[in-house]
């Protein structure tokens, strides 16, 4: 029934919220919580339906919906918006963030945060707030990850983005791409030896299950967004626009301090269940850090991202 | 009756056509698979582009190969009908004319369902052209994959129309299924 | 509610027509969009992305490796082995045509591809040993979809993939009701077959027992090696069940048009064209069910029938018991008009979610819901196997429906089992 009116004449509406990660993970937890205090704010005009664990399949798909109004929002990484996006594609460059103060001041706070919402809302999307993704660790199934050595013809699975798979291919693996929503059963039946998530999506999608070695290398860093569309926002009024930008903001940063405090918890989890965390070594830094300088330097790998951005992140 | 002639031939010649490409993708696929095993455990290369050329092979053997079973009525079908008709009606002849005329209701429905998907895939198409999207490992453009879908739409579209056609040329139903029912009852 | 009514109606009405089975499915879920007033664009990248996905690779592998195995003589020489084993026993002929179905229907995932094979090989062996030509026909029609529950099965990947469980898990959760049923078609054999029988003049001689079965391991080893083959792979972790497909489909090459041809001198009686045209338009058939199941899955998602029916479901028992009879009733139903992948494709999105919240376990559940469509193959007025074993064994459906009653107690009562004695399904996948 969408076009019920709630209590105070209202136009009434059911928005999808749209993403791959499992019910398990801080966004969902988060949306929960959100749904509830919309939902209550609107006077019941405004319903959030939740619809995880990529049902309506991965980020590609869903970036899409949000964007032309089949899904109201999305929590979504911007590793996996920036499948539909490539402008922006510039947020993962491996090594971009070296620590969390980095994220927040120069990305969510500062100018990279202002230049991703800028390009999104070119494409008719609304960015209501920044939260993470994940860091980028490295997992498999075959060995410790200790030396050069130990990544030879690693399969690995990467995020569909052709600057990862030009980095694993540097370092000496075999990458593949594929949807993250394809990941545990790729891992399960062996099709990939290893993944590259840290311990939030590791531990939320199960990979853990099948990936004894976890190595916490840093390459890179996943920030991610919960946003709308201006085809979603036009649908609702104006007071309705504002309960949304509100709570999404407010949501985002909640779910941004829960998964802060998971990473410990799931990293325990995981150790508890057998799987062997350990650091990265100087002489894997040292390999990654040059094929790190090789894609930044590459202008074929970074053909498709906001030159006026990158020319500045070059400059830095 | 002269023009009637020609549709039958044109429908089979794209068949035809179809048929043999969707033989030479299945065969290619299965071909890269092998390609893949080899190159994993043997001689240990890196071979992204082999796994999304597979799967986008895949999306053309589907597609294609379900424009052929529309033309052949190959598709899975539910076929219930001629029995209980059979039940019902005593003599085979008036099941066949029954048959003929829910047929002709289902070329159709086919031609409506497969122009709507023709329809909204294109749509689809200009919008993921629009956007530039890549594929990840051949960076081929991601709207020729949508296009391959598009074409074998527009197909399955004209096979239902073609049908149509000949059902009123032919003055019965194209398919066999129904004649193991008949002949069982006989 | 009013969604997922128009939803099975227009979809029933359709199928029922004779509309393709998947066309039906789009349609309907386009019917039900525009009936709700969702917007149709999610249709499109839902038929784009359906496809795109690597495991569903192994479909077509399979479909053509069981097609390539029945035509390349593996299916004859692993007859001759089991029948190496159990040739001495009374109602024997009976016995090997259910150990060789399960044999074969385990490799190649296809009960269609057991009955032509194994029922144009051994029909010919019972009516030579006296048995009646309609009670052998129920038999092979019977036994066809016991492989599916031995792994590795389509169903099962299908399954494994809507639900997100382990496919490991999946596969095993059927093989002992799988083994049961064989078990019990056997016994149905001795019973009405077996008993009648004279026992062997022969003195038992174990040295010439085990000379023959060493004997005949010897002639059909190179067809027996396959399986071998594509279990040790899949369960060692070799290779991917897809790339297991694909070896299949090569050794199956070599030895139907290499090795038989050359030390044999035995051709293969199809040409490979022909073959690969089949299997690529099955494997397109059944592509057009993941497509449009997948269209129908965003509809679903979006008019949240799962909550409805869970909900409804609810309102009937809170029971897990009752559910679970209900459950089966229903999945009967629909394994009596519809096809095992179908099925799965279409219920799996809505069951899964509402078993769960039964407290089901979806491992569980799988065994119920594929031992359930596997017999629904056997049922009429939709009995896929039934029709084409007649077609094999040459009589007409209701001259085989008598023959079957002793049969489908059987799937019954293994199915009672499965529903509540869980501990029988979930014994082997627990052991991983
Ligand atoms: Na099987
Ligand atoms: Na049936």
């Amino acid at each position: 029934g969408e076009k019920e009116a709630s209590a105070d004449g209202q136009k009434k509406v059911v928005l999808h919220v749209g993403s791959t990660v499992a019910t398990t993970h801080a966004w969902y937890r988060a949306a929960e919580q959100m749904k509830d205090e919309v939902y209550e704010k609107s006077n019941g005009s405004i319903e959030l339906v939740l619809d995880f664990g990529g049902v309506h399949g991965g980020d590609r798909e869903i970036t899409e919906a949000v964007q032309n109004g089949t899904l109201g929002m999305a929590w979504a990484a911007d590793i996996g918006y920036a499948t539909v996006f490539p402008e922006i594609g510039y947020v993962n460059l491996p090594y971009l963030f070296p620590s969390q103060e980095d994220v927040d001041s120069t990305y969510y706070n500062g100018w990279i945060g202002e230049s991703v919402k800028s390009t999104m809302e070119k494409k008719g999307m609304e960015i209501l707030g920044f939260t993470d993704s994940d860091f980028r660790y490295l997992t498999n199934s075959k060995q410790p990850v200790q030396k050069p050595d130990d990544l030879k013809n690693l399969k690995i699975r990467t995020p569909q983005n052709p600057m990862y798979v030009k980095f694993f291919t540097e370092i000496g693996c075999q990458p593949t791409a594929m949807n993250i929503t394809e990941v545990a059963s790729a891992l399960q039946q062996k099709a990939i030896d290893g993944q590259d998530n840290g311990p939030i999506l590791t531990y939320t999608f199960g990979f853990y299950q099948f990936q004894p070695y976890l190595t916490r290398t840093n390459h890179a860093f996943a920030g991610a967004a919960l946003f709308t569309s201006k085809a979603t926002m036009d649908k609702l009024s104006p007071e309705q626009q504002s309960i949304i930008r509100e709570l999404g903001a407010k949501y985002a940063d909640v779910s941004l301090k829960m998964m802060r405090e998971d990473v410990a918890v799931f990293e325990k989890e995981m150790a508890d269940n057998g799987v062997q965390l350990l650091d990265s070594t100087p002489e894997l830094d040292a390999l990654f850090k040059e094929a790190a300088k090789k894609v930044w330097n590459d202008p074929e790998a970074t053909k498709n991202f906001d030159q006026e951005v990158m020319k500045k992140l070059l400059e830095q | 009756m002269e023009r009637n002639n020609k549709i039958a031939a044109i429908s089979a010649a794209i068949c035809f056509l179809e048929k043999n490409i969707t033989v030479i993708f299945f065969f290619l696929m299965l071909c890269l698979l092998m390609i893949q095993v080899i190159c994993r455990y043997y001689l240990h290369l890196p071979l992204a582009w082999v796994e999304e050329m597979i799967r986008y092979i895949y999306i053309g053997v589907g597609f294609l190969g379900a424009a052929v079973a529309v033309k052949e009525r190959g598709h899975i079908e539910i076929n219930i009908l001629p029995s209980i008709l059979k039940g019902i009606l005593k003599s085979n002849h008036k099941v066949r004319k029954v048959l003929m005329f829910t047929d002709v209701i289902v070329y159709i429905i086919g031609t409506g369902f497969w122009t709507y998907i023709v329809y909204t895939m294109t749509h689809y198409m200009l919008e993921v052209k629009a956007q530039n999207q890549l594929s990840v490992a051949m960076e081929i453009p991601m709207w020729i994959i949508v296009a391959i879908i598009v074409i074998s739409s527009i197909l399955c579209a004209f096979h239902y129309l073609f049908n149509l056609i000949l059902i009123f040329h032919l003055q019965k139903t194209l398919d066999t299924g129904e004649e193991e029912v008949l002949k069982q009852h006989e | 509610m009013s969604n997922l009514i128009l939803f099975l109606t227009v979809f029933m009405l359709l199928a029922f027509l004779r509309f393709p089975v998947p066309f039906s499915m789009g349609l309907s879920a386009i019917a039900v969009m525009l009936y709700s007033g969702l917007p149709l664009t999610s249709v499109a990248p839902a038929v784009f992305a359906s496809l795109d996905s690597f495991t569903f690779l192994a479909i077509p592998a399979f479909i053509f490796a069981g097609d390539l195995m029945a035509v390349a003589g593996i299916s004859t020489a692993i007859m001759n082995f089991s029948n190496s084993i159990f040739g001495r026993l009374r109602g024997a002929v009976g016995a090997v045509t259910v150990v060789t179905s399960l044999l074969f229907g385990a490799i190649t995932g296809s009960s269609l591809a057991t009955i032509t094979g194994i029922g144009g090989m051994m029909l010919p062996e019972m009516l030579k040993h006296g048995y009646d030509r309609k009670y052998s026909t129920a038999l092979i029609s019977a036994c066809g979809f016991l492989g599916i529950l031995i792994p590795p099965s389509i169903p099962g990947i299908i399954y494994a993939m809507m639900s997100g469980t382990n496919l490991m898990k999946v596969w095993l959760c059927t093989v002992t009701p799988g083994i049961f049923l064989g078990i019990s078609f056997i016994l149905i054999n001795y019973f009405t077959y077996g008993r009648k029988q004279e026992k062997t003049k022969e003195n038992f001689q174990l040295s010439l027992y085990f000379g023959g079965i060493g004997k005949s391991f010897k002639e059909s080893i190179i067809a027996l090696l396959m399986p071998v083959i594509i279990f040790y792979g899949i369960y060692g972790g070799v290779f991917t069940p897809t790339e297991a497909g694909a070896v299949a489909v090569f050794y199956g090459l070599i030895i139907g048009w290499i090795f038989m041809p050359l030390i044999k001198k035995n051709w293969p009686e199809k040409k490979i064209k022909t073959l690969v045209e089949d299997s690529a338009i099955s494997s397109a058939s059944i592509a057009m069910l993941m497509v449009f199941a997948a269209v129908a899955g965003r509809m679903i998602t979006f008019t949240r029938i799962p909550e409805v029916l869970t909900n409804t479901l609810l309102s009937v028992t809170d029971s897990q018991f009752v559910f679970l009879l209900i459950l089966n009733v229903l999945l009967i139903i629909v394994g009596m008009f519809l096809e095992t992948n179908t099925s799965i494709l279409l219920l799996g999105p809505i069951l899964i979610p509402v078993a769960t919240s039964f407290g089901v376990d979806p491992i569980h559940f799988a065994a119920i819901m594929l031992l359930n469509l596997e017999i629904g193959m056997v049922t009429p007025p939709f009995a896929a196997n039934l029709f084409v074993g007649c077609k094999v064994g040459k009589v007409t459906l209701d001259e085989v429906l008598p023959h079957m009653i002793p049969f489908w107690i059987a799937c019954l009562i293994v199915l009672l089992i499965v529903t509540y004695v869980p501990s029988v399904v979930l014994f082997l996948p627990n052991l991983f």
